[in-house]
């Protein structure tokens, strides 16, 4: 497990730790939302909004929906700086390389507001 | 048997071009690529590649064979070439060809030297030697027999994509090496070095490297070892 964790002051260190940990996050929501349809194999629409309308699962619902972004940004921004480099694009690879980063950032600053909208609408 | 090798002189070609020769083996004998391409020279002496102890020792034959990095000395034709009985000799990939099968390793021996692959110790010498406990010493094996042939380095898509930021696999299990060392008192200047988003976190753990070398080395193990001191 993560124990003192050293060198989160490193850029590389903190995105992997932000990785993994939205990793794990993301896929313990999942399994819980695969585990809840399954429970209820005839969802109404009220169960459903007494599901999210529930604070703890508000609130669990934005952090995760929080940690989905910085896991996004993370690998688009590795992806980008994989494949859009110097090698590839010569000269290009920066201004390419810095327009492709705003616009993931819009998209991604555009999902968080446009989730918690739809979260906290419930 | 068919002898494809890749040809490519910078000052004279305007790209590089394969040459194709038939070479005849000796019956009954399991020759090593190198042999081969030795007798490929004899046709045509020409052919330019690096080689010196022929017994998979110094690292300086490490080539593509029929797609996949090795040491050209180790390699038995038998284990490479399929019943088309072909043999395809390309350079290493991802690095400047400066002729023929021969590659211009200056970015990777950069990446080797950014991981200072020596002792660090502020400690005052002692008389004679510093000692280490055999299980101490027993923790280096499976990284001290690098011989830096490049050949897994060259075969990682990471290294490819960023060769000047990505140490890449030789030289991270150098890393390693030091900081499993129990003589070494640098670990966290060296670990400090290590944190970026590039020198360590581009490797994707996909695993090319174990496949090729030629030494049998794991430098994707000793990649989540430090990954680990990083973390924790
Ligand atoms: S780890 Fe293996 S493949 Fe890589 S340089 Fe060392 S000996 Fe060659
Ligand atoms: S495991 Fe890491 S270092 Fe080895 S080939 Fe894959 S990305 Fe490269
Ligand atoms: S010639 Fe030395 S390793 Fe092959």
């Amino acid at each position: 497990m993560v124990g003192k964790l050293n060198y989160l002051h490193n850029r590389g260190v903190l995105d992997w730790v932000i990785q993994r940990t939205s990793a794990a996050l993301l896929a313990i929501y999942t399994i819980g939302m695969i585990g809840f349809l399954i429970a209820n194999p005839n969802l109404e629409f009220e169960t459903w909004r007494n599901l999210f309308s529930s604070p703890l699962m508000r609130v669990f619902s934005l952090v995760t929906l929080l940690f989905l972004c910085g896991h996004m940004w993370v690998g688009m921004w590795t992806v980008i700086t994989d494949y859009l480099t110097p090698l590839q694009l010569g000269s290009y690879a920066k201004p390419i390389q810095s327009l492709c980063q705003i616009g993931i950032i819009s998209l991604i600053i555009f999902y968080a507001i446009w989730g918690t909208f739809v979260f906290w609408s419930i | 048997m068919l002898v494809s090798i890749y040809r490519y002189n910078p000052e004279t070609d305007d790209k590089p071009y394969t040459q194709s020769l038939e070479i005849k083996l000796p019956e009954g004998k399991d020759l090593m690529v190198l042999d081969v391409l030795a007798l490929a020279k004899q046709e045509d002496p020409s052919v330019a590649y690096r080689r010196s102890c022929r017994e998979g020792v110094c690292g300086s034959d490490g080539m593509n064979i029929n797609g996949t990095n090795g040491l050209a000395c180790i390699t038995p034709v038998s284990n490479v070439v399929g019943p088309d009985n072909k043999l395809t000799l390309r350079p290493l990939p991802g690095l400047p060809v400066i002729r023929d099968l021969v590659v211009d390793l200056t970015t990777f021996y950069k990446q080797f030297e950014k991981v200072k692959p020596y002792l660090v110790n502020d400690q005052p010498a002692p008389d004679k030697e510093r000692l280490q406990s055999p299980e101490e010493r027993k923790k280096l094996d499976g990284l001290y027999e690098c011989i830096l042939c490049a050949c897994c380095s060259t075969s990682c898509p990471s290294f490819w994509w960023n060769p000047e930021k990505f140490i890449g696999p030789a030289g991270l299990l150098q890393a390693y090496r030091f900081l499993a060392d129990s003589r070494d008192t640098s670990t966290e200047q060296r670990l400090e070095a290590l944190g970026d988003p590039f020198s360590v976190f581009r490797c994707r753990g996909i695993m090319n490297c174990v496949s090729v070398c030629p030494k049998g080395l794991n430098p994707t193990r000793a990649i989540g070892h430090i990954k680990s001191m990083l973390v924790s």
